[in-house]
């Protein structure tokens, strides 16, 4: 191959064109961030040694692009992990608590999965010491620790997301909260849903009340209420969400506290004290879709 | 920069042993800086139209011709063009090696590997019109599908749509999963979609978009699609290229919009992208990131390529000093047709809470493919 003078020359003024771009030469030095605190077989030391740094914080499991859906960010990790069945293996649980063998976080990182790559993606595995922390949380319980704290039951998340506009319509509502509600007041007079009645507000007397297929409390998942919508439709139509904390009928955790539902549009619900009903809508419209009636190549 | 001694002394023997080959060697060529180097669209080689997974006709026979130092076997034989009938094609990728990770404060790592085996078959139901591809993967681990479509042309190939589940049409399409543009985008080479694509390509210009369900492989459960889109514009010594991508889903909305380019300076081909990503997260926040590749290859000779690279990664442009950026210094060598040895370091460097950002890797690997 031949090297006329004019290529180094070229070369060294695209490299040093390029070079100008580059932002930085070495990484941050970490201001900003939180500390990290040890390493111990509890969730929230878990999420800030393991997950957030290794996970979420390359882009992979954080985001609407996180693979699988699965979010391994503060806010979401705990309610997407336990007790929720795989989407690669819809038979095994994610972290099934007491039971590590048959969590697939585990056969994802120890590389023994049925599909896909061992975690973490193009990185080295885990080291077997972090792994072992890991399974020590599972084994005990996979309890979510942070939720140790006395105070008020709170509404940590919702699906379908509040404000959002679906197509299709939703198989389910389902309510995440900060920890167990007592099962036997989350039901048809405390978990609502509501259609507007055509004119997108409530409260004006023609709303239509949603009977449930069902209203159940998990019990892989204790800390999530679901509203059961299967054989039920909904039309193109605005929906209200209401959990009650307020009133004759009101949602309340293992230790009768009310839940402290006053909803801003930021999760965790809540202002802090005990009361306040928890409101949400949500839109299902079904786009009209238009073919192009002929090819115009 | 903060090296390890222990990658110091990596890098300084690594030196050593790519100087000496270097000097023993008699211009290698796959991903997209081959394709910037002929002047090219990445369809030229492969059946994908973004380019990557099976090579075809013409990229089987580049790969015999022009990538390797030299043809070795009877020079009258007929080259292997992928087709074992006459509507039938087949492909296959193996990459497997030795890698050795230093990570901070653990102890090191060395083992011999399976990176990646994939196989490709392409039935051409009606010739250059209407074909079935898949793209499975063997290993590492377990079995995955990848790709798996329709693709129909139109008679003068310059339109196609393809539904099924493919790998989204975004940005440079490299090899390197591991690279921040691919990994923090989520657009590689382990998350394919569902959906349907379409593709526009006409002399310079080369223009995909698809519609996808937006979770990976996994089913929808969740409303919202998401969209991908790019357009290239590809001339004999460069070319520049956009990609947006919009994923609306109940997680939250994320944004990304790229521009990426190509240069031929001689013997060494640049490649640069820069992705702006944004997250709309529940409850009203909002997270950027900005990701960066500047990579140079040096076709010093017929079968080698040196190759430097430079990659960005900042993950929240809130916090300034979250920042990590990693060097790659990698060798790749061709020595006859379907063979090619790839021996490298890659240096990272991020934020000290965290030992796996600081890692130094030391590569080889054997790869064969056809």
């Amino acid at each position: 191959m031949k090297f006329p003078l004019l290529y180094p020359i070229r070369s060294v003024l695209a490299l040093a064109f390029l070079a100008g771009f580059l932002p930085a030469c070495e990484g941050g030095d970490g201001t900003g961030l939180p500390p990290l605190g040890p390493l111990g077989p509890n969730f929230s030391a878990i999420q800030a040694n393991v997950f957030t740094p290794t996970c979420t914080t390359t882009g992979c499991h954080f985001g609407a692009g996180a693979p699988q859906g699965l979010r391994l960010d503060d806010a979401n990790s705990y309610a997407l992990l336990v007790g929720v069945a795989s989407m690669e293996e819809p038979s095994v649980l994610r972290v099934a608590p007491g039971d590590p063998n048959n969590s697939y976080l585990i056969q994802k990182i120890e590389g023994t999965a049925a599909t896909g790559q061992q975690m973490p993606f193009n990185a080295p595995a885990l080291p077997q010491a972090t792994i072992d922390v890991i399974r020590q949380w599972i084994s005990d319980g996979a309890v979510d620790n942070r939720l140790l704290a006395s105070g008020p039951i709170r509404v940590t998340s919702l699906s379908p997301l509040p404000d959002s506009v679906l197509d299709p319509p939703p198989s389910q509502i389902m309510a995440v909260f900060d920890r167990e509600p007592d099962a036997s007041t989350v039901n048809a007079n405390t978990f609502i849903l509501e259609a507007s009645g055509g004119d997108m507000t409530f409260g004006d007397g023609n709303e239509v009340l949603i009977v449930a297929a069902s209203i159940t409390i998990p019990l892989a998942n204790p800390q999530t209420a679901v509203f059961d919508l299967t054989g039920i439709a909904l039309a193109d139509e605005t929906y209200q969400v209401r959990l009650l904390g307020s009133g004759a009928s009101m949602i309340l955790d293992l230790d009768a506290n009310a839940l402290d539902g006053k909803f801003g549009g930021a999760f965790p619900s809540g202002d802090g004290t005990e009361g306040g009903d928890f409101e949400a809508i949500f839109t299902v419209m079904t786009p009209v879709v238009m073919w192009p009636t002929e090819s115009r190549e | 920069m903060r090296a390890t001694t222990s990658g110091l002394t990596m890098w300084i023997r690594f030196t050593l042993v790519l100087a000496a080959m270097v000097t023993l060697s008699t211009v290698a060529r796959a991903e997209p800086y081959l394709a910037v180097f002929e002047g090219m669209q990445c369809s030229t080689c492969h059946s994908h139209p973004s380019g990557g997974g099976k090579r075809n006709v013409y990229g089987n026979v580049f790969a015999q011709s022009e990538m390797p130092g030299q043809r070795i076997g009877d020079q009258s034989a007929k080259l292997w063009t992928g087709e074992v009938f006459k509507w039938l094609s087949v492909g296959a990728n193996l990459r497997a090696g030795y890698e050795s990770v230093d990570v901070p404060n653990t102890s090191s790592t060395s083992e011999f590997n399976v990176n990646r085996g994939t196989v490709y078959l392409e039935a051409n139901l009606i010739p250059n019109r209407l074909s079935l591809y898949i793209d499975h993967q063997l290993a590492p681990d377990s079995s995955l599908n990848r790709e798996l479509y329709l693709k129909l042309k139109s008679a003068s190939n310059k339109f196609h749509v393809a539904a099924g589940q493919f790998f989204l049409p975004y940005g440079l399409r490299l090899q390197d999963d591991s690279a921040f543009i691919r990994q923090a985008t989520g657009v590689n080479f382990n998350i394919p979609d569902r959906g349907i694509q379409f593709g526009y390509e006409t002399g310079p210009w080369s223009t995909q978009i698809s519609i996808t369900n937006g979770t990976g492989r996994g089913p929808v459960l969740e409303s919202g699609n998401q969209v991908s889109f790019i357009a290239n514009y590809v001339q004999q010594l460069w070319r520049v290229g956009v990609s947006f991508n919009s994923n609306d889903s109940d997680a939250g909305d994320r944004q990304m919009q790229n521009v990426f380019m190509g240069l031929r300076t001689g013997p060494v081909v640049w490649l640069a992208e820069l992705d702006f990503i944004s997250d709309d997260l529940p409850g009203g926040s909002t997270q950027d990131a900005i990701a960066g590749l500047i990579e140079g290859n040096w076709l010093y000779r017929k079968g080698h390529n040196l190759k430097v690279s430079y990659g960005y990664l900042d993950p929240n442009d809130n916090i300034s000093e979250d920042h990590q950026v990693r060097w790659s210094l990698l060798w790749e060598y061709t020595p006859i047709q379907f063979l090619q040895g790839r021996f490298g370091v890659r240096l990272y460097d991020g934020v000290p809470q965290s030992s796996i950002q600081n890692r130094d890797e030391f590569f080889a690997e054997i790869h064969g493919f056809f």
